[in-house]
């Protein structure tokens, strides 16, 4: 059965679950706070919710018990792919109804991430961060916004300054492993004050719609890549997730004039990622999104031959996207981003953590070579006790641990997601739903861990730079 | 209230009839529900309430699509039956879930409904022909609905 059920569209399953579960977790949030004004609205939106669900785990047992009984799987996927176009235009709808419950700000922690990924180019800009009942991230200047409306206003009040906003879905409140989207969002804003896109195009020969089409691309791109150096891949993983959301409901194997296509985007920023890090983090993910792109293309064209227009269409603009990702990185350089903690090891024993329930906001070094200094240290001969007291500084200096960077964070969390998401897949392979509950538990014990892991990483490099800044260190 | 109907939001909605979302879910259990029967699955006591919900809908639907008088009606009334044809005409296009083209498609999968409330184990060929015809009118209906998404763009 498992081989029978497209991986695609178990993942798409496994993604809408994931986001039910922490619309539910923020409208527990709402009830703790409220005095039952609100509770027959949050009922009835956690009852939507709960239906949906529930047909969920209707639809699975029932395609698996059909294909069991020996089924055309082919037809057993398009009864999934149906339900799917519904649990994906149920969860968009019930999320737009969320704008009818008192608004929230952001969690302190989320504008945390901003702080410790763009450092100072965050505080040159200072977004405003609010939650959006559109299943969607934007960023857009909020003083265009009011002068558009009030001309007049314009040569008063603001004089040609910015006021960068960027929205979350509501749903993503209490998800840290989705605020990676606001670095795309936020390095759309240092993208036009540092002009990227802009010389970046210029390369380009072109002229009106053409020229219009580069400009617009380079913009996602720049954007991508400014994530990219930010936060690694959890930005673009990030989009992928949001994108799988609604997956049944779009296309997603061409291009638009505003957006490169997502496959094309994600290519640019494995292989920038590579260059510049050598992570390559995205091979897997890339590997099922090309599924997701291939199986998009073959349910709207099923005519092979119908299909090969849009491939040759899509190898000439990944081509085109790589080109323009090139202009951007090497005008990326005068960009100051902190650094990102990389290698697998590292990422390992993080992950390993996670898995343990515990938290990452610190790092030191690996427990063998601390064994294996502490032996050295316990070896050596001392000539005296100011050579002795020196040897031993030297070597409790080795178990200190640094706050982790939130790009180490985000990756760790984003590569913990995806695996409580394919532990779930596996269970929806064989027809079982009664991993939903459990699964909702470890995401909301995940996105807790990592919650507190970037307060306390945001307090210790806060502690530190104190401490540098008094002489302390 | 006018004749137990109520107009909210341009749209007509009658308190003892499924909202929407309500159809939603049992076209969804009912083409799972074809599914098994094709593979010689019986249907179960929820497939069973949704296949009779859908039944119900859809021949409303179909009555909504090309509506009559019935004398009891324009008697109870005391109005001129052909000016309530009239409006019931006007109503139509809003009330109907589906394109009217679809009334054939409706028409075509009652009885198959009909056999599945009641639990009967449909032939191949009837469960091939329910489940196609759900899929067609679920993917008309999302087309129509997706239509007002906005598209996904970061």
């Amino acid at each position: 059965v498992s081989d029978s059920v497209s991986p695609v569209l178990l993942r798409v399953a496994a993604e809408l679950v994931a986001r039910s579960a922490a619309t539910k977790r923020y409208l527990r949030q709402l009830e703790q706070g409220e005095r039952g004004e609100y509770s027959q609205l949050i009922a009835t939106i956690k009852s939507a919710l709960d239906r949906i669900e529930a047909e969920l785990d209707a639809t699975v047992q029932g395609v698996s018990a059909s294909l069991q009984a020996g089924i055309d799987p082919a037809q057993a996927n398009a009864v999934f792919f149906a339900f799917l176009q519904k649990f994906s235009r149920w969860f968009t709808t019930v999320h737009e109804l969320l704008v009818y419950l008192p608004a929230q700000s952001v969690k302190p922690e989320t504008l945390a991430v901003l702080v410790l990924s763009f450092s100072d180019l965050y505080h040159s800009l200072k977004p405003s961060l609010i939650l959006g009942s559109l299943f969607n991230a934007l960023e857009f200047d909020f003083q265009k916004l009011v002068t558009n409306q009030l001309p007049d206003l314009g040569s008063i009040v603001f004089a040609g300054s910015h006021s960068i906003v960027l929205q979350l879905p509501i749903c993503d409140r209490e998800s840290p492993s989705s605020w990676s989207i606001l670095a795309h969002e936020l390095g759309h804003a240092v993208d036009i004050t540092s002009n990227l896109s802009e010389r970046a195009s210029q390369k380009f020969p072109g002229a009106g719609l053409g020229l219009t089409v580069i400009r617009s691309w380079a913009r996602e791109i720049s954007a991508d890549l400014i994530a990219a150096c930010a936060l690694g891949p959890a930005p673009i993983l990030t989009t992928i997730s949001l994108e799988y959301c609604v997956y049944p409901l779009i296309s997603i194997f061409s291009a638009s004039a505003t957006h490169p296509s997502t496959s094309a985007r994600l290519e640019a920023v494995a292989r920038f990622l590579m260059r510049r890090y050598s992570e390559h983090h995205l091979t897997e993910e890339m590997s099922l999104y090309q599924d997701a792109w291939n199986s998009c293309l073959s349910r709207v064209h099923p005519n092979p031959a119908d299909q090969e227009p849009f491939r040759r269409a899509h190898q000439d603009q990944t081509k085109l996207v790589l080109q323009i990702a090139d202009e951007i990185e090497t005008l990326l350089e005068p960009l100051s981003f902190p650094p990102h903690t990389t290698g697998l090891e590292s990422l390992n024993r993080r992950e390993l953590r996670l898995q343990q329930g515990l938290p990452i906001s610190a790092q030191g070094a690996p427990k063998a070579q601390l064994r294996s200094d502490l032996a050295e240290y316990t070896g050596l001969a001392f000539t005296s006790s100011e050579h002795r007291r020196l040897a031993f500084q030297d070597l409790t200096a080795r178990f200190k641990e640094s706050p982790m960077d939130a790009a180490a964070i985000l990756t760790s969390c984003q590569k913990r997601r995806i695996g409580l998401l394919q532990d779930l897949v596996a269970h929806f392979a064989v027809g079982k739903t009664d991993g939903v509950a459990s699964f909702a538990n470890r995401l909301e014990a995940l996105e807790m861990l990592i919650s507190n892991s970037i307060n306390a990483s945001a307090v210790h490099h806060r502690l530190i730079s104190e401490a540098a800044v008094s002489g302390i260190l | 209230m006018n004749g137990g109907v109520t107009l909210i939001g341009g749209t007509v909605i009658r308190p003892d009839t499924p909202s929407d979302l309500a159809i939603d879910l049992a076209i969804s259990r009912v083409t799972v529900a074809a599914l098994k029967a094709k593979a010689h699955l019986l249907p179960d006591a929820e497939d069973r309430s949704s296949a009779a919900l859908l039944r119900d809908a859809f021949t409303r639907d179909l009555a909504l699509a090309n509506p009559s008088l019935t004398p009891s009606d324009s008697s109870q009334s005391g109005s001129n039956p052909s000016q309530i044809q009239e409006i019931l005409l006007t109503l139509a296009p809003v009330n109907s879930r589906f394109k009217k083209a679809d009334a054939a498609l409706l028409a075509k999968l009652l009885p198959r409904l009909e056999e599945i409330s009641h639990s009967s184990a449909l032939s191949e060929e009837a469960a091939s022909e329910l489940l196609e015809g759900l899929i067609q009118l679920s993917a008309r209906k999302d087309s129509v609905e997706a239509a007002a998404l906005p598209p996904p763009l970061l």
